[in-house]
């Protein structure tokens, strides 16, 4: 990359190897930083040392957190009697988007996967085990996602659980409110009449 | 659902052709190496997403050419549709439906399409793997839950086959119930289009030989008896072969390792059937497999049949003859004109030269 200054291409290449960014958006996204307000720059800068230096996972729920325990586990408004186990933060962040769910979390950090060397030393699970052995929690929903990593995670999970005498559950698959019938695709729908439940 | 019209453009040795069809049987004539392949090379491409087997799937564009194009038009409850199957040199196949991309899945259900090949006494004579392609495929392009289903198996499978390797034996246990579960799913699939093939190869195979030989298909499977509860028994075969499949390293039984059987007069086919005995069990395969697709997707599929009536002989083309004159629409090659038996109803014919179409007629 002889046609950038050296300090540019470096960037460039940091930029590159974020999710999502091609050599074309890298390229755009510096350019950028070059040409708006020094503050802004060095805002961006700052906001990610911090964020870096501040977060690190909850002891409790392995949530991402600047305090410990992370608000959620500290809400003394929470359902204590239950964990909702999920593979990222993201997905924690969806199901409290939901504002259904009151109960407590349990962060995995992944999802059981040989081929990719991921066993369960690799997820949090010791941590999970160590959260239910007081007896206060009554209820685990495993809310790993629909697929074979998550399938087989929940799978596991369940097995651990289930001897110690805790109710085990998993979200229902079904189709999307507010959606149109005709625009879940095959697999959804199929799913979601496999499952189909009696009028009340 | 007639498929009316094809047109080509820079398609192995087609520089650019339109071609017409019509309900019932179109017979395409043409020295070797014309192009009668090739236009139903170009069917198949468009409609199945796959060419000749073995082929050369590389040079389906015209050489020095980087792009063709295939378009057929073809009318249903009497609306006409476009398909249309764009290929780029090196990279993959984009279909259509009208101007919107397609899954090829969509186009197969939309208009089905069953081929015959000479060279499908491969899938009779040839390795395990090659049945299993033809009958997942089959499968398949009917189904995407099957489809779903399989690559869900697959996935598990492969991540058993990680444990197996690294030893992990804890693990074993929560893959398994998910080969189970979708591994069982697939069994179940192709035991129930086994059943319904089963019968249509018999019937087929006995016309084709005037009742004087029988064909026998059977599902092969080393880890079940049958097709009550395959879930089950996966779950058990699996959790039965765990020792073993330790030292290995891999899982060696499930639907991955199933297989078909040809019993040609009570013999395993492989070992006794001759070319010609062959190439008929190819063909009864095919006719089954036409069957089932139309009682699964109730409508009958567009029949190609490349070279069929080559190696037989004057009874069994005859028989074949009025067995294509039940079919919708049939778009049969010959070398030869005179080996198309004179029981025959051809409502059009064609004559290809140099991948051109040099003469049409009606009947």
């Amino acid at each position: 990359m002889w046609y950038y200054a050296e300090p540019l291409a470096r960037l460039i290449e940091a930029l590159h190897k974020l999710p999502g960014i091609g050599p074309k958006t890298a390229q755009r996204l510096a350019f950028f930083l070059m040409s708006c307000p020094r503050e802004e720059a060095l805002g961006l800068a700052t906001a990610i040392v911090q964020a870096r230096e501040k977060i690190h996972p909850c002891t409790l729920c392995a949530n991402l957190t600047d305090a410990d325990p992370c608000q959620i586990c500290r809400d003394p408004r929470r359902d204590r009697t239950v964990i909702c186990v999920v593979e990222q933060p993201r997905d924690l962040v969806a199901i409290e988007r939901t504002g259904v769910y009151r109960g407590l979390y349990h962060v995995l950090h992944g999802a059981l996967s040989p081929l990719d060397g991921v066993g369960p030393q690799d997820l949090k699970i010791d941590q999970l085990l160590s959260r239910l052995r007081d007896g206060t929690v009554k209820e685990i929903i495993l809310a790993t996602n629909p697929n074979a990593e998550g399938e087989a995670t929940a799978l596991y999970l369940a097995r651990l659980c289930r001897p110690l005498g805790l109710r085990v559950t998993r979200p229902a698959h079904g189709l999307p409110v507010g959606g149109d019938l005709e625009y879940a695709d095959e697999m959804t729908l199929g799913r979601a009449l496999s499952g189909r439940q009696e009028m009340v | 659902m007639v498929l009316e019209r094809l047109f080509l453009k820079n398609f192995r040795l087609y520089r650019q052709a339109t071609v017409a069809f019509t309900p019932g049987v179109n017979l395409v004539l043409g020295e070797n190496a014309q192009g009668k392949t090739s236009l139903l090379e170009a069917l198949a491409v468009l409609l199945l997403g796959e060419g000749v087997p073995g082929a050369g799937a590389r040079e389906l564009v015209h050489w020095g050419e980087e792009e063709a194009r295939l378009e057929a038009e073809v009318r249903a409850a009497g609306r006409r549709t476009r398909l249309r199957a764009l290929l780029k040199r090196g990279q993959g196949i984009g279909h259509y439906v009208e101007e919107a991309p397609v899954r090829l899945g969509e186009i197969f259900r939309f208009f089905p399409l069953v081929v015959f090949w000479p060279a499908d006494g491969e899938i009779l004579r040839g390795e395990p793997q090659r049945r299993r392609q033809f009958l997942d495929g089959m499968l398949a392009r009917l189904s995407r839950r099957y489809l779903a289903d399989l690559r869900r198996y697959r996935r598990a499978l492969a991540q058993r086959n990680a444990c197996l390797r690294s030893g992990r034996r804890e693990l074993l246990e929560v893959w398994e119930e998910e080969m189970a579960t979708y591994g069982g799913r697939v069994a179940a699939e192709r035991y129930a289009a086994l059943h319904f093939l089963t019968h249509k190869v018999e019937e087929i195979y006995g016309a084709l030989s005037d009742g004087r030989e029988t064909l026998i298909l059977r599902y092969l499977s080393n880890w079940s008896e049958g097709k009550e509860d395959p879930t089950a028994q996966l779950r058990l075969a699996l959790r039965r072969h765990r020792t073993r499949e330790l030292r290995f390293g891999q899982t060696l039984v499930g639907p991955h390792r199933d297989d078909l059987g040809f019993l040609l007069n009570g013999h395993d086919l492989r070992s006794q059937a001759s070319r010609g005995q062959q190439k008929n069990g190819a063909l009864a395969l095919r006719l089954a497999q036409a069957a089932l697709v139309a009682a699964r997707l109730d409508q009958k599929p567009l029949i190609l049949l490349d070279d069929a009536f080559a190696e037989l002989d004057c009874r069994r083309r005859e028989w074949l003859a009025r067995y294509l004159q039940e079919q919708d629409q049939v778009v049969l090659t010959a070398a030869d004109g005179r080996l198309v038996p004179g029981n025959l109803t051809v409502s059009r014919r064609l004559s290809i030269q140099g991948g051109k179409v040099v003469e049409e007629s009606a009947g």
